[in-house]
């Protein structure tokens, strides 16, 4: 797994690729955990992720816990198919919010 | 005949995983079986490895597995045998996913991708055993 992270419009963009896996998953977990500890939004691009297990998907689950004990907002965006497959086995796709841009996740809400 | 036959060991590490995902969907994808159906097969595997390195071993890159494929047209079966120290069997427990917690997925994901699946200490407390069984789409 590789990662990048950018910084646009006040939120940080984590863009993730390759296999999330016990051994590269604490990395993910690291980049998204630092930027909320910084006080960024976090929207996590999952579009280049070819495979994710329950270590990564834990990451993810740290990232939107710790999103809304510092009331910030949290999200993913372009969920590849393994991605969402998974998401969908472990019953969070209907949890994480998803986005399908970084304009829409931080547009103001109305 | 097996379409399947696949036997490699692996040292109990997690950077050892990939490789050892890319030689099971090798042996997956020469059997013809359809991606969805392989990314859930080495799912559950790879689920299965990281309980022998995380548990078996507790993290400390030590000790080795080996991972056993057999298929046929209808059934794969996929059997982790490790040496570590006997598990307590009766400790391995599915959550349930209606919590919001970051672990313990991986055990459930076992369980909701394969259609059987076992846990054994082997004969003289020698290690441990997990097998798990699926039935194949049909073509």
């Amino acid at each position: 797994m590789t990662y990048e992270i950018k910084e646009e419009s006040g939120c940080a963009l984590v863009i993730l690729t390759g296999e999330i896996d016990l051994y590269k998953s604490p990395v993910a977990r690291l980049k998204i955990l630092s930027c909320l500890e910084r006080g960024k939004p976090v929207l996590v691009d999952l579009s280049a992720v070819e495979y994710i297990d329950s270590s990564g998907i834990a990451s993810l689950v740290e990232g939107y816990q710790l999103s809304r004990k510092k009331n910030l907002a949290f999200g993913l965006v372009g969920v590849s198919t393994p991605a969402m497959n998974v998401l969908q086995l472990a019953r969070l796709d209907k949890v994480f919010p998803i986005f399908n841009s970084i304009e829409d996740f931080s547009k103001p809400a109305d | 005949m097996f379409k399947i036959d696949f036997q490699q060991m692996y040292p109990a590490r997690a950077e050892d995983l990939a490789k050892m995902r890319a030689d099971i969907r090798g042996a997956l994808k020469a059997a013809g079986i359809e991606k969805d159906e392989m990314d859930a097969i080495v799912l559950a595997i790879s689920e299965g490895c990281m309980n022998v390195i995380q548990h078996a071993y507790h993290g400390l890159d030590e000790g080795m597995y080996e991972v056993t494929i057999r298929a046929d047209d209808w059934n794969i079966e996929a059997i982790i045998a490790d040496n570590a120290p006997a598990i307590d069997v009766n400790q391995i427990h599915s959550r349930s996913v209606d919590e919001l917690r970051p672990g313990g997925l991986g055990v459930y994901f076992i369980h909701q991708i394969m259609d059987e699946v076992k846990y054994k200490v082997l004969p003289n407390r020698q290690g441990n055993l997990l097998s798990m069984k699926k039935s194949l789409a049909k073509v």
